[in-house]
């Protein structure tokens, strides 16, 4: 077979980590090649680089034969040789139409116009050609803002292939996708592979991997580990080569000792931007000493479900109760007067000062509160003492809370966000949203560890995921979210049917219905 | 004199011509606006650059008595002073509102102090030897007033200032260039995976915009007058970003926009002869942007909210 790709001996290095080790990559013409390693493993980097986006400090890519980082290498380069990427977090323009999108940065023009005026129907001409041939159902029409994100995925991998790409690569494709959507992803790949096409697939969920690939290359802290066929290794294995030990991410979910009522949400409806995610009508409660899990497809209403309990969003119709008190339409910080502690979904967004130290932002959500301040003049000695014993209780490190919070990498970041709201006093429910998302596995572990023990320590707790593992592992119950309405509730038992529940993310009712 | 024969007095036809005239200026400076927010820079610089516009249009237009050499020196001068606002800005990181407001500053000092210069006065210059912008005259309307007021006399540059809008808007919204233009604006990570040069982009944007506030300059010293004065622009390139922000960046509405500006501002210049205090009309341009930004952010606000419900079936 013939070596379209090779990265050999790749540096890359940020401002605080160095993201790639003298790494090394190669591709085989129509082959669908893994790139497998924890978060943080430099996966992605290695792949952006490939792309162009990204210049190497040392190293050199060869496509084709031809050692192309001699000269200048950006993404205009890697589009013209055929390289296409579809990116973790999608790069469209959201007040664009699909149509619009594709033909981005390579639009056909009307003859006679000097390559000027656009040439909108021979594009529609041109990508019905992958919507048929690939099955990809994509309304051209539409804004970008107004499609699924199942759609948004195939708008990338269509723009990707309208380009010309010959190699195709997918950075975590499946991170946004239902069971059963992922599988028609893969039907979309095994078509593409026999149509000749070479295909990169990053990923760390190891099951698809095994399903879907040729060949596999490890990745782990920034260093190449090895390539092998996907025939001569067992999924155990691959596990154990991408951590680096042997971890059995199975956190043990203690019982719930249900107590009375702390969160009641009656009938609400909250507004989105995005149609589908709109809440229409949704009613549950979580009790004391339990763990509710929202498990849902992102974007079906659960960010905007989080923000209207943490006061952060409006009400339109409907109540919040927290402890019995009403806290529809209150201030995030009403609300955090009346018990509740929430980790946001976004860290570097809404979780974490970057510019502050590990200290500012471990008492930020008490700073109000005596001792650490009085008639508002802050005692730095007090949060410093606090904040030490924060580091060694949530296990930060490194320890010194002195440090500046935006150095660290993702788990410890969280861990920041994690000892700021279980450490704060007084708190009755913990609103955790996607807590371990973008973090590696060993603090992924750590933080499961924690959400658990404030169960046990009698806190209610409303887990939001899009990581069904997740959720199956902390919640006792399970409500299922999709287009802002819940399409199933059901208990967490010794085993709930991964099919039914993806049934129920895709819009399928539950029994009752 | 009753209020009902001072309305009688300032409303009449001849408004609208008044409005046009009004307009122009302001309308070539919210180009300026418009096309720096298409790729997501805020550029206040347009009262300076215009300030600049002005002055050099009135001297070269003394020394050579050519208006054509006149715009295009004013023209290629807000091209250079935009073009050394893009390199500061996007190859040295200085923030662009400062610069905008450095160029504002020296706009209006660095004229005065030319004027005292090279002229020799101050507060104004007048000469006969300055070369206007040329009207256009229909003179087979000559004998029908309302027809004249509306459509003849107008100068040269206001006449041309109708393709310029249309051709913006055709670029931005129909060609190529402004497809890619507009999507380094709206989403930059999307612009450069597609393979777009982003701060080739934001460079010609920016070098665009100055060159239509140089030509808001000229026309305002050489086609909407014949003079230069301390001050001209008179927040012009204010009202001009008041617009753009009306009209949501869309040329033909932020357009429109201005021709609400022009309005006030005729209506103010009629309302001086009737005792009103001078302070109180120079007011209405500016207490009407006010307005106008309100709304324009309610009417925003209120399609917004409507959006986004979750109430609706």
């Amino acid at each position: 077979m013939e070596k379209i790709v090779e990265m050999n001996n790749i540096h890359k290095q940020f401002p605080y980590v160095k993201a790639v080790d003298g790494a090394r990559f190669d591709l085989y013409k129509g082959e669908i090649h893994s790139l497998i390693g924890e978060n943080g493993a430099g996966k992605s980097t290695m792949m952006k680089i490939l792309y162009g986006m990204y210049e190497i400090d040392d190293g050199e890519i060869i496509l084709s034969g031809e050692r192309v980082t001699d000269h200048k290498y950006t993404t205009h380069t890697a589009i013209e040789r055929g390289v296409g990427m579809v990116h973790q977090e999608f790069m469209l323009v959201k007040e664009m139409t699909v149509l619009e999108n594709i033909i981005l940065g390579s639009e056909p023009t009307k003859k006679g116009s000097r390559n000027v005026a656009i040439d909108f129907e021979a594009a529609r001409e041109k990508i019905k050609f992958y919507i048929e041939n690939y099955h990809m159902a994509v309304h051209l029409e539409k804004k970008v803002t107004n499609i699924s994100v199942g759609e948004m995925q195939r708008v990338e991998i269509i723009k990707a292939l309208y380009r010309g790409a010959d190699i195709l690569i997918l950075d975590e494709p499946t991170a946004v996708l239902t069971p059963q959507e992922a599988d028609q992803l893969f039907e979309i790949l095994n078509e593409m592979r026999k149509d000749g096409k070479t295909i990169v697939f990053i990923s760390h969920k190891l099951k698809e991997v095994m399903k879907i690939s040729d060949r596999v290359s490890v990745m782990r802290a920034g260093k190449y580990i090895t390539t092998v066929k996907q025939s001569e290794i067992t999924m155990e294995e691959l596990a154990e080569l991408m951590i680096g030990r042997k971890v059995f991410l199975n956190t043990k979910r203690t019982p719930p000792k249900e107590g009375e009522v702390v969160l009641e949400v009656k009938n609400i409806f909250v507004p989105s931007e995005r149609e589908l995610s709109k809440i229409r009508g949704i009613s549950f409660n979580v009790r004391k000493g339990e763990v509710v899990g929202v498990a849902g497809v992102d974007g079906n209403g659960q960010s905007e479900l989080g923000e209207a309990i943490a006061g952060l969003r409006r009400v339109e119709k409907g109540q919040i109760l927290l402890g019995g008190e009403d806290i529809t339409n209150k201030s995030a910080l009403q609300v955090r007067r009346n018990g509740l502690v929430h980790i946001p979904e976004d860290r570097n967004d809404r979780g974490l000062n970057g510019t502050h130290t590990f200290a500012d932002n471990m008492l930020a959500a008490e700073i109000r509160n005596h001792p650490y301040s009085r008639l508002g003049v802050v005692n730095s000695k007090k949060i410093m003492e606090e904040a030490w014993k924060r580091s060694e209780k949530f296990d930060i490190r490194p320890r010194d809370p002195s440090n500046i919070a935006g150095s660290l990498s993702g788990g410890n970041a969280q861990k920041i966000v994690v000892a700021r709201e279980l450490g704060a006093a007084g708190k009755r429910f913990l609103l955790a949203a996607q807590p371990t998302r973008g973090i590696d596995i060993g603090n992924i572990e750590g933080i499961r560890k924690m959400i658990d023990q404030a169960k046990v320590e009698g806190v209610a707790v409303l887990l939001i995921s899009a990581d069904l593992d997740e959720i199956m592992s902390l919640a006792d119950r399970i409500i299922v979210l999709y287009e802002g309405r819940i399409t199933g509730e059901l208990v967490n038992e010794e085993w709930i049917d991964e099919g039914k529940l993806g049934y129920m993310m895709m819009g399928g009712g539950d029994k009752n219905e | 004199m009753d209020f009902m024969t001072i309305i009688g007095n300032v409303f009449t036809y001849s408004l609208v011509h008044d409005m046009i005239t009004a307009s122009v200026p302001i309308i070539l400076a919210c180009m300026c606006a418009v096309i720096s927010r298409q790729v997501n820079i805020i550029n206040i610089a347009a009262e300076g650059i215009i300030m600049f516009g002005c002055f050099f249009g009135v001297l070269v237009s003394y020394m050579t008595g050519s208006w054509v050499l006149a715009v295009l020196v004013s023209v290629g001068l807000g091209m250079l002073i935009s073009a050394f606002m893009a390199l500061a800005y996007l190859k040295y990181n200085v923030n662009i509102f400062v610069l905008g407001l450095c160029v504002n500053m020296i706009g209006t000092s660095g004229t005065r102090f030319l004027l005292q210069t090279i002229f020799k006065t101050s507060g104004n210059f007048v000469s006969d030897k300055i070369v206007p912008i040329p009207r256009v005259n229909f003179s087979f309307l000559d004998n029908i007033p309302v027809l004249k007021s509306l459509f003849s006399g107008y100068s040269f540059t206001e006449w041309l200032v109708i393709p310029i809008v249309i051709f913006i808007w055709f670029m931005l919204y129909k060609s190529v260039w402004g497809l890619r233009l507009r999507s380094v604006g709206l989403n930059e990570m999307a612009a450069v995976t597609s393979g777009i040069d982003v701060n080739g982009k934001k460079l010609a944007a920016l070098v665009l915009s100055g060159a239509c506030a140089g030509l808001a300059g000229a026309h305002l010293s050489l086609g909407y007058s014949c003079l230069f004065i301390e001050n001209m622009s008179g927040g012009r390139g204010f009202m001009g970003m008041a617009a753009m922000q009306f009209g949501g960046a869309n040329p033909l509405w932020a357009a429109i926009g201005c021709v609400v500006f022009g309005f006030s501002n005729s209506v103010a210049n009629r309302l001086t002869p009737y005792g009103i205090p001078n302070q109180f009309v120079t007011m209405i341009p500016y207490v009407a942007t006010i307005i106008v930004l309100s709304a324009s952010v309610v009417l925003a606000m209120i399609k917004r909210r409507k959006s986004e419900s979750a109430l609706k079936a």
